[in-house]
């Protein structure tokens, strides 16, 4: 157990919604319902979903920057939820989250330097000699000392989002939570992005948490990758496993919706019929019998658990055996 | 003859800091019947081409100082106003991005169809219901009686994004643009509205010019492509050829951007540096900042497309021949 750094238990959070007269609750959107999982150190684990599924509700709760409604997230064997704002600080130092958009992580009358150079002021670094320090770390993330002096509408999105990553590996943290940290960027970018962040895990041994919904970049990234549906976790599974055998519907309709950029395989496509239901009036059961093809009566009525289906290959389905027969 | 010749097509924008060109003379053409993708990174002149060849480039502060945009015989660069409002909407359609901004907000969304109908046909109310609701059907809104009457934020995405569509095919155009018609959707979202345009495609004989950076959806749907870069179009064919075999160092480098689904990669291949800003195109072949293969030639002078074999052109002086047959 001692190589586990994050541990997340049952991790719920429900947001309320006010309204009437007297702005009394009328209702709860459950962006994230019951969620465990581990994080071992030097892990990469993918989280991904459709827009609305918690995955970004999850990096936040992680982060103590949301109160959760239930549930615990320890890290490095403390529970974050007892801590105090000056302990949370400094814990802080050693968990850093890099969001999607480059573009807003920045204070526009800023330049990069001093967006950088901030961090070291705010945690109290003084013993530091902050220049050499900003253009050590601009030097590690592939950009010029002469970059410092820009302002972020000077700089391109891959560069903007570089001087994002090198502030996040300023105080040496040991896990990164990335939020769709290449989704704003094109292709060619992204993978100049993609290749750093792993250069990055390997030189400074990081921990990462990857949220997104390309599942190709998941694929590319990840060793561990869970697959959230309306605040749940439906699979968990190594890449492999869920890629050649994924064992939730959900997990397979995804699959089959990446267009591969080969124009002899187009897909015949089996979309999924339906859009996902509203978080707030939630359908009763299995939350995706709704758009299954699989659905029976008993997928209406009860919640299926996150049951072991193989060593290591959790899925929440009443019919898993089912499936797992037709692939063998 | 085919069904859109656009020839040389040069705009200009005026800005504080003086005018700038960011098309350089633009050629292509489209078939009856024909899916087209013009593909290519942020800021390569995509849209401004889509939105010029129905002089909609106006509105954004452009305007065309040279060439040509034959659609049906006819040159649109000589008609009036209100000559190209007969053709908008009728005879080319346009499909935008966004399906959250480009329906009315106040309005019922079945309304908003017909009003399209009745600006170019001559029906009344009950018979342009009719056909609103019968378009509705086809682009597989369930219950479209219904979904008549309703307002667009009580429509989800998907759902907004078929409204769309079917406003822009309710006069039978002969050819739809389509910019970025999926990107702001989600994956399975995305499936069902690529195998929709699939099913339409075959239903409606419009052809096709089909926006967008997502190699995937192009690989998916189009007949024939054509990759930007800074302003011109460097490589033109066949979508299997494309594909199969890319000669242009910018195709092939953009092709190997793409995360690989069937195989754990290494490293990503990346193109080096950014796409360069209008204002700043390097002289001579505008991608040689970030190309392996430069040449002399190409610092101080632009290849033109060049047809190397059969139906595929190419802009890069690595494929032309001189008059003995030798590659320089």
């Amino acid at each position: 157990m001692n190589d586990t750094i994050l541990n997340v238990k049952n991790l719920t959070k429900f947001f309320p919604i006010m309204g009437g007269v007297i702005r009394h609750k009328i209702g709860e959107v459950k962006a994230v319902n019951n969620i465990s999982f581990n994080l071992k150190k030097g892990d990469t684990i993918g989280i991904v979903g459709e827009s609305g599924c918690g995955k970004s509700t999850v990096a936040r709760l992680i982060l103590n920057l949301i109160k959760p409604t239930g549930g615990e997230v320890i890290f490095q064997g403390q529970n974050i939820f007892s801590f105090s704002r000056g302990e949370m600080r400094k814990i802080r130092k050693k968990m850093q989250m890099i969001f999607q958009d480059p573009y807003s992580a920045f204070d526009p009358r800023f330049t990069a330097f001093e967006s950088l150079s901030e961090i070291f002021v705010i945690q109290k670094m003084e013993n530091v000699n902050i220049k050499e320090e900003v253009f050590r770390l601009l030097k590690i993330v592939g950009l010029k000392p002469e970059h410092s002096d820009y302002y972020p509408y000077e700089l391109s999105g891959g560069q903007k989002q570089r001087i994002v990553i090198a502030r996040a590996i300023a105080l040496n943290p040991e896990l990164i939570i990335l939020d769709e940290p290449t989704s704003a960027l094109d292709v060619s970018v992204q993978s100049q992005i993609l290749n750093l962040l792993q250069d990055m895990q390997h030189k400074f041994d990081l921990t990462y948490l990857f949220i997104s919904h390309d599942l190709s970049v998941i694929n590319y990234f990840c060793d561990k990758i869970m697959v959230m549906y309306l605040g749940k976790i439906v699979e968990k599974a190594s890449r492999e496993d869920l890629f050649q055998k994924p064992l939730h519907p959900y997990t397979k309709a995804l699959i089959s919706s990446i267009f591969t950029p080969d124009p002899d395989k187009r897909l015949i496509i089996v979309p999924l019929e339906g859009d996902v239901p509203s978080p707030i009036h939630l359908p009763s059961g299995c939350v995706f019998h709704t758009r299954c093809k699989f659905a029976s009566k008993i997928c209406c009525e009860e919640e299926p658990e996150l049951a072991n289906a193989t060593q290591g290959h959790y899925v929440a389905c009443h019919h898993f055996k089912k499936i797992q027969k037709k692939q063998n | 003859m085919s069904l859109l010749e656009v020839n040389g097509l040069k705009l200009r924008f005026h800005s504080l800091d003086g005018p700038v060109e960011p098309l350089n003379g633009i050629n292509f053409q489209l078939e009856k019947g024909e899916v087209l993708g013009l593909v290519g990174e942020t800021g390569c002149g995509k849209s401004i081409t889509a939105k010029s060849v129905i002089k909609l480039i106006s509105y954004s502060g452009g305007e065309i100082i040279n060439g040509s945009i034959i659609f049906d015989h006819e040159d649109l660069l000589n008609k009036s106003e209100k000559e190209m409002q007969k053709i908008r909407g009728a005879k080319i359609s346009l499909i935008s991005q966004d399906p959250m901004t480009s329906l009315d907000p106040v309005y019922r969304v079945g309304d908003q169809i017909i009003e399209a109908i009745q600006v170019h046909k001559k029906l009344n109310y009950k018979e342009a219901k009719k056909k609103a609701v019968e378009l509705m059907r086809l682009m597989g809104i369930p219950l479209p009686e219904k979904v008549f009457y309703q307002y667009p934020h009580e429509l989800s995405g998907g759902m907004k994004q078929r409204i769309v569509i079917a406003i822009a095919l309710s006069c039978d155009p002969a050819l739809v643009i389509a910019d970025e018609p999926t990107t702001a959707l989600d994956v399975t979202i995305q499936a069902q509205i690529i195998d929709l345009f699939s099913k339409l495609k075959e239903q409606f004989q419009s052809a096709f010019l089909l926006i967008t950076h997502d190699l995937g959806v192009v690989a998916q749907m189009c007949d024939s492509v054509a990759i930007m870069y800074a302003g011109n179009i460097v490589e033109k064919g066949p979508v299997r050829k494309i594909f199969h075999s890319p000669k242009h160092p910018y195709t092939k480098g953009l092709l190997q951007c793409i995360p690989k689904m069937d195989r754990k990669q290494k490293k990503l291949n990346a193109i080096p540096g950014t796409v360069p800003h209008p204002r700043n195109f390097p002289t001579g072949c505008r991608f040689y900042p970030r190309c392996q293969h430069t040449m002399k030639k190409c610092l101080s002078q632009q290849p033109g497309l060049f047809e190397i074999d059969d139906e595929r052109f190419v802009a890069c002086f690595r494929y032309f021949k001189n008059s003995d047959g030798e590659q320089e």
